[in-house]
């Protein structure tokens, strides 16, 4: 993660570009956008060092709406883009973006190894609970009940919701933490903590699809601030999830792993490695 | 949405604050007048773009920032004049989005009013006090706009197509 | 017809694809649509005619839009000529520079204005209204068609939706005369209405699918919806799984079990279900993929069409790898080549891909009813255990190269699927001779199987050859007519069967033929390189190619004919 450069400071505004969205006007994103930009104006990050990866999805648009170096890259491997980068380039500030489908559905084996890898990048989910750019298919996180789909049999899906913190926390992220798009700021400070925490961090962010899933729109009234704070203690912190409703926004757990860097600041030449060839 | 009035110490701060709020409103205007030119709705975008435009002259009449932004609001998690994301459609008629106006700068007198009523400073209330009547004037003025605006029709928001798709 | 989201295009066009069905005509519709969800830009596009129509036409004869709100992002799908004419609102946007300098002629008809008259007026009813009387479709017929889907929901609408159908008709009185249906001939026949997609799952039903695992993408998911409803009411089982790699992989184990088992994708999606298919092709397990072909590569054009997935499709595998490919023509024939690649990857115990393509996949046509073909997938099994003592084959070397093969739950016949290379048992081998006996089996198998007619579309006479595949199969048809009429006659030569290749039949096909013109949506040439590199074509050779959007017209065809004919 670079740092702060005093000669100038940021806001919001300059990591936008120009490029308008195609999300539906009233869609979480928006703010979840706003919320990104205003994080990273927070921590003052230099636009040309930070890059935001996203995979297929009405999220993953993202990008293009920033002036960051940006990858859209393909379904489900966001993550995997990402990690790449930032081993490569430890320099640049990394944030993966995405929605649930492509995070828990396709991308959900690149998730639980990005949390075992803790690799330092974050990576905000945004969690509408449905499939938008596909018409509406039950998402990883649906309701066992809803069957507002044409692919959802009658009576809904039946299966148990994927429980992201959960799988977050068991597989080893660093940081897991829950947000609400109708908070903007509290979401925009929440990813600016994520990003500075070292190792792999976890944002789910709750993101109403006014489009698929309208009822969505009383999720406003439905989240409440986390009535505890933060532990650094991963077993209260599971405790905590398995009487969660889903709806308590915060961070949940902070932890200690070291970030993953991969070994080898090796000082061998060339000459060195035929040497070894010779007879 | 309760402010947290003793974290405002001076009249500057409570100015600072002021001014911000009429900015992140014109910021959101605007937002949504391009959201919705994307979405096709040209009339909602020009009464968005209307109000954008009519933030200037509001923004214009507090003294500029001598410090940074002030980075916290006070009032907590809630910004008074910032769009709700569920009170805005892409059908929605002119009408509606001064309605939705209107009623954020309900909140923001109720807030100016509060800080009146509640701070120990009295440079602090007084101003509030100020501000809140300013408020009370933008109110009125917004409500002439909005009733002026043609009444939409019980079916506004019916769209006979189905979404689309991309992926 | 075009116009914003909220502007009921989609619904109006459907509307009249609706009256004119009902009317007894025949159609294909098509629509273009922005990026945004809800409220973007759209355009349907629509084909009326008196006779079966399986192709796009040259130009947009009647171009009507609600208003005009970003829909010069169409001008390049909705060609115009001074013949068209324009219909326009003018108190909603000024008509495209773009379009209006084709010549065509601009017509106004206030539709908002007529439509706020009637109490719950709409603008695309008075446009729907307007575009019927315009091209001589009864408004009776359309009224009809809004009872029989308004009615039920609410009377008012249906009321006020008739009344300003009645006025749009009564304003195009004044409107001049525009191009008009041709008349039928005798009484409406019997025909289906029906989109490539739902062609292809009922096919699949059809030839036998009982299992089918899903991951929606564009524009496949269509065919994966129907399949959700349709199979759990024949008995079958239906699942979404998480991703294409699950997908594919469900299948083939579901077909392991007995089960036919198909998925479909598109591009992106098929390159991940590469591994799995070269799976089913070592171990023999039938499994049908439908490749809903769109612009690439990689995520591409995820709406449009394209003709670039056939590379992958047949040379995609890694090893030697031999499997079926088959494509259908028209939306009507994704019914019988879906069917029939069921019946062929069950008989020949091997994956088939159908490559099938947006343009055939989303788009509706009003058809003749399909004929009933006869074949229904018959995977070859084994009934009765073995001798004592004696293994049961697996991967016996018999003489069609088609072993038997036990289901699961067969007594004494217990094996173990591969994709490793095996002996007859399925016991795994490194041996040469092992390698080149199956490897020979699992070719023979396929290239000995007695394909019939179906293998092509093969039509007409003359020493010049139209060879094209799928969905510019109908714009061929329809240009050689024309080049006929014009004294220069064409074949058409459009392979159903992509692999296995019909040397023999290929060659009775050409022979006699001296020019060849290929004709196909792929940049790159793809259906070209794979004509020249597993048939001989006579020396000359022409193409027209590129890649989508933009579909290929029956007019390039003919001019092209015209201009080879000399």
């Amino acid at each position: 993660m670079s740092g702060t450069n005093c000669a100038l400071t940021y806001t919001a505004k300059d990591y936008k570009s120009d490029t308008k969205p195609v999300w539906c006007p009233g869609c979480g994103d928006y703010s979840v956008l706003s919320s990104i930009t205003k994080a990273f104006a927070d921590l003052n990050l230099e636009p040309h060092k930070t890059s935001v990866v996203s995979g297929i999805g009405c999220s993953s648009r993202i990008p293009a709406y920033t002036t960051t170096y940006g990858f859209h890259s393909i379904h489900g491997r966001a993550l995997a883009v990402g990690a790449g980068l930032k081993l490569a380039r430890p320099d640049m500030t990394v944030l993966v973006a995405g929605g649930d489908g492509d995070g828990f559905s396709i991308g959900g084996n690149h998730f639980l190894h990005a949390c075992r890898r803790n690799v330092d990048m974050t990576y905000v989910v945004m969690d509408n609970r449905v499939y938008g750019m596909t018409k509406g298919q039950p998402s990883p996180t649906t309701e066992p009940d809803w069957d507002a789909s044409a692919m959802a049999p009658p009576g809904g899906t039946g299966m148990t919701p994927f429980n992201p913190l959960a799988i977050a926390l068991a597989a080893g992220a660093n940081f897991v933490a829950r947000c609400f798009s109708g908070d903007p700021n509290g979401t925009a400070a929440v990813i600016a903590e994520a990003i500075k925490h070292p190792g792999f961090s976890f944002v789910a962010v709750m993101s109403p699809c006014i489009t698929f899933r309208e009822e969505q729109r009383e999720w406003k009234n439905v989240v409440r601030p986390s009535p505890v704070e933060s532990t650094t203690d991963a077993a209260q912190a599971a405790k905590r999830l398995m009487t969660d409703d889903g709806f308590n926004m915060g961070i949940l757990y902070r932890g200690h792993r070291t970030p993953y860097s991969p070994k080898g600041a090796g000082q061998a030449s060339l000459a060195d490695l035929e040497a070894e060839f010779a007879l | 949405m309760s402010p947290d009035v003793g974290l405002i110490g001076s009249e500057a701060e409570l100015l600072a604050i002021a001014r911000a709020m009429e900015e992140l409103a014109a910021e959101q205007y605007a937002e949504l007048a391009e959201a919705f030119a994307v979405s096709c709705n040209s009339d909602a975008a020009d009464a968005f773009r209307e109000l954008a435009d009519g933030q200037k002259p509001h923004v214009a009449e507090f003294p500029p920032l001598t410090g940074p932004a002030p980075a916290v609001l006070p009032w907590g998690d809630k910004d008074p004049e910032i769009a709700d994301p569920g009170a805005v459609h892409y059908l929605m008629w002119p009408w509606h989005v001064f309605d939705l106006a209107l009623r954020h700068q309900r909140k923001s007198l109720v807030f100016f009013e509060e800080i009146a009523t509640r701070s120990d400073r009295p440079d602090v209330a007084r101003t509030a006090r100020a501000l809140a009547l300013r408020e009370q004037d933008h109110v009125a003025a917004m409500q002439a706009r909005r009733d002026a605006a043609p009444i939409p029709p019980e079916d506004w928001d019916d769209d006979p197509d189905p979404p689309n798709w991309d992926m | 017809m075009c116009g914003s989201g909220g502007a009921g295009v989609m619904t109006a066009a459907n509307m009249l694809l609706d009256a004119a069905a009902e009317a007894g005509y025949y159609a294909l519709f098509g629509r273009s649509s922005g990026p945004q969800i809800r409220g973007g830009e759209a355009a349907a596009i629509v084909r009326l005619s008196p006779e079966p129509v399986t192709s796009v036409d040259d130009t947009t004869e009647i171009l009507l839009a609600i208003d005009w709100q970003n829909v010069q992002r169409f001008a390049a799908e909705l060609p115009l000529d001074k013949n068209s004419v324009i219909i326009t609102d003018p108190t909603q946007g000024e008509v495209p520079e773009v379009m209006a300098k084709s010549g065509a002629r601009i017509v106004e008809l206030p539709m908002k204005d007529l439509a706020k008259e009637i109490p719950g007026g709409r603008p695309n009813m008075v446009a729907l209204g307007a575009v019927a009387a315009l091209i001589g479709l009864p408004v009776d017929v359309v009224c009809e068609v809004l009872g029989q889907s308004l009615k039920k929901k609410r009377a008012d609408a249906y009321e006020a939706s008739v009344a300003a159908v009645k006025k749009g008709a009564e304003a195009a009185a004044g409107m001049g005369a525009t191009k008009r249906l041709g008349k039928l001939a005798g009484e409406p026949a019997k025909r289906w209405s029906i989109t490539g997609n739902e062609a292809a799952a009922l096919g699949a039903v059809r030839g036998g699918v009982r299992f089918c695992a899903a991951y929606p993408i564009t524009p496949a998911t269509e065919i994966l919806e129907y399949l959700s409803s349709a199979l759990p009411k024949v008995g079958g089982v239906f699942v979404q799984a998480e991703d294409e790699l699950a997908s594919i992989n469900m299948c083939v184990g579901g077909s392991f079990g007995g089960a036919a088992s198909i998925t479909a994708t598109a591009g992106p999606g098929l390159s991940l279900m590469i591994e799995a298919l070269g799976m089913a092709t070592a171990s023999e397990t039938p499994v049908v993929v439908v490749d809903v072909q769109r612009g690439g590569p990689s995520t591409g054009i995820p709406t449009k069409s394209e003709q670039s997935d056939l590379n992958i499709a047949l040379y995609g595998l890694h090893g030697d790898a031999p499997h079926l490919v088959v494509a259908p023509h028209s939306i009507g024939d994704c019914l019988m080549t879906t069917q029939w690649a069921v019946h062929l990857a069950e008989t020949m115990q091997a994956p088939c891909i159908v490559l099938s393509d947006q343009s055939l996949g989303q788009s509706r046509t009003i058809m003749p009813v399909p004929a009933d073909v006869a074949f229904v997938g018959k995977r070859l099994t084994v009934t009765e255990a073995p001798a004592e003592g004696v293994q049961y084959k697996r991967y016996a070397n018999t003489a069609s190269g088609i072993s038997p093969m036990a289901i699961p739950g067969t007594p004494g016949c217990q094996y173990t699927a591969d994709g490793l290379e095996h002996t007859e048992t399925g016991t795994p081998s490194s041996q040469a001779n092992d390698h080149s006996s199956q490897q020979d089996k699992r070719l023979r198998k396929l290239t000995d199987h007695e394909y019939g007619d179906h293998w092509a579309t093969i039509e007409g006479e003359g020493d010049i050859a139209v060879m094209c595949w799928g969905s510019c199969t109908g714009a061929a048809r329809e240009a050689i007519t024309r080049a006929a009429a014009d004294g220069v006659k064409a074949r058409l030569i459009s392979p159903r069967l992509l692999y296995p290749t019909r040397p023999e039949a290929m060659a009775k096909a050409l022979a006699g033929v001296r020019k060849v013109l290929v004709v196909e949506l792929s940049h790159l040439g793809q259906f070209h390189r794979y004509l020249k590199g597993e048939y001989d074509l006579p020396a000359e050779i022409q193409q027209i190619k590129r890649g989508g959007p933009l579909p290929i017209r029956p007019n390039e065809i003919h001019s092209r004919l015209l201009s080879m004919g000399k």
